[in-house]
């Protein structure tokens, strides 16, 4: 009964009082966006679970607040605040990940210095440079790590390598990552038509249980590096050839040409799909 | 005419991805309004 008399207070000041109505809307509207993109955040990074937590965390605090005479609405706040400030402290990487993919742009939509902007050819030049280097790596056992960025790399990664500013050509890539050579343990890095600095050192992966226990330093640096960063890492493993991908701290093993063109392909934000050489 | 299976077969499968994506996108709203008005009415209270 009680229970009844608080619903029927709360619809008669809704529909007698405009501006009590349209403050419930707007709120509505407002709490409607906050769990939208928090439930959905939550789902992308497979954690449904926290999601059901919430959820039947609500019911109960909820439940109590309506049984309960001497406890107020407006405590009930604490329980999406709650929510939001344990996201947040769970998920901070994911989130600094997510603000900064918002802020890169399209690599095509970038001008040059001079007010052109990327000329497609050259990019397929990019492309298949890189596939071919990544190739003759593969068969030659030569480990490697290439970065793909969109001028999003931390000033400290591109300062603890040298600075090369050149375009891109498979012979350098392989000149680079050739065994005993002064850059050959670092990670290249590449922005847009440009190799931007090689023999660079990329943070480490903390997430020991996804890394499958094969997998060395190198695909370490090269997944690490992706959980903060926008960015897609290029692997090649010295002991067996195989040329892996990683992007948000997922890899992907055993990636051949078709795979690396989709991958530099999306990179670039072309469809290449279909467009025969 | 293995191409075309192949490509009906591929259409057919992204008209499926994209009916299911429609429906976790419209289950996902729903979800979000239901806690918002649960919320916002027992705040109210």
């Amino acid at each position: 009964m009680y229970i009844a008399q608080r619903l029927s207070d709360f619809f008669e000041k809704f529909s007698n009082n405009i501006e009590f109505a349209f403050l419930v809307i707007i709120s509505i509207l407002a709490f409607s966006v906050l769990y939208y993109y928090l439930i959905k955040f939550l789902l992308d990074n497979n954690s449904g679970i926290v999601v059901a937590v919430f959820g039947f965390v609500t019911v109960i605090a909820g439940g109590i607040v309506i049984c309960n005479e001497r406890i107020g609405g407006t405590i009930f706040l604490l329980v999406p605040s709650l929510f939001v400030v344990v996201v947040v402290a769970l998920y901070s990487v994911e989130l600094k990940r997510l603000i900064w993919t918002r802020k890169n742009m399209r690599l095509l939509d970038v001008k040059h210095g001079d007010g052109s902007f990327y000329d497609e050819e050259k990019i397929q030049t990019c492309i298949t440079e890189i596939i071919k280097a990544l190739q003759d790596m593969s068969k030659n056992d030569m480990g490697a790590i290439i970065v793909l960025s969109t001028d999003n790399v931390p000033s400290q990664i591109l300062d603890s390598g040298i600075a090369l500013n050149s375009d891109i050509s498979s012979e350098l890539i392989e000149s680079v990552f050739f065994p005993k050579t002064p850059l050959h343990d670092g990670a290249m890095i590449i922005s847009g038509t440009k190799i931007v600095a090689a023999g660079c050192f990329l943070p480490l992966s903390q997430d020991m249980d996804k890394i499958p226990k094969d997998l060395g330093t190198r695909h370490r640096a090269g997944i690490g590096v992706t959980e903060t960063i926008d960015v897609v890492s290029l692997i090649v493993s010295e002991e067996t050839g195989i040329i892996s991908i990683a992007r948000a701290g997922k890899i992907t093993r055993y990636a051949d040409a078709v795979m690396l063109k989709q991958i530099l392909s999306k990179y670039y934000w072309q469809e290449l799909e279909g467009i025969k050489k | 005419m293995n191409k075309e299976f192949n490509r009906a077969q591929s259409e057919s499968n992204d008209n499926k991805t994209k009916s299911k994506n429609f429906w976790k996108q419209f289950g996902l709203i729903c979800l979000a309004v239901v806690l918002a008005v649960i919320t916002v009415f027992i705040i109210n209270l």
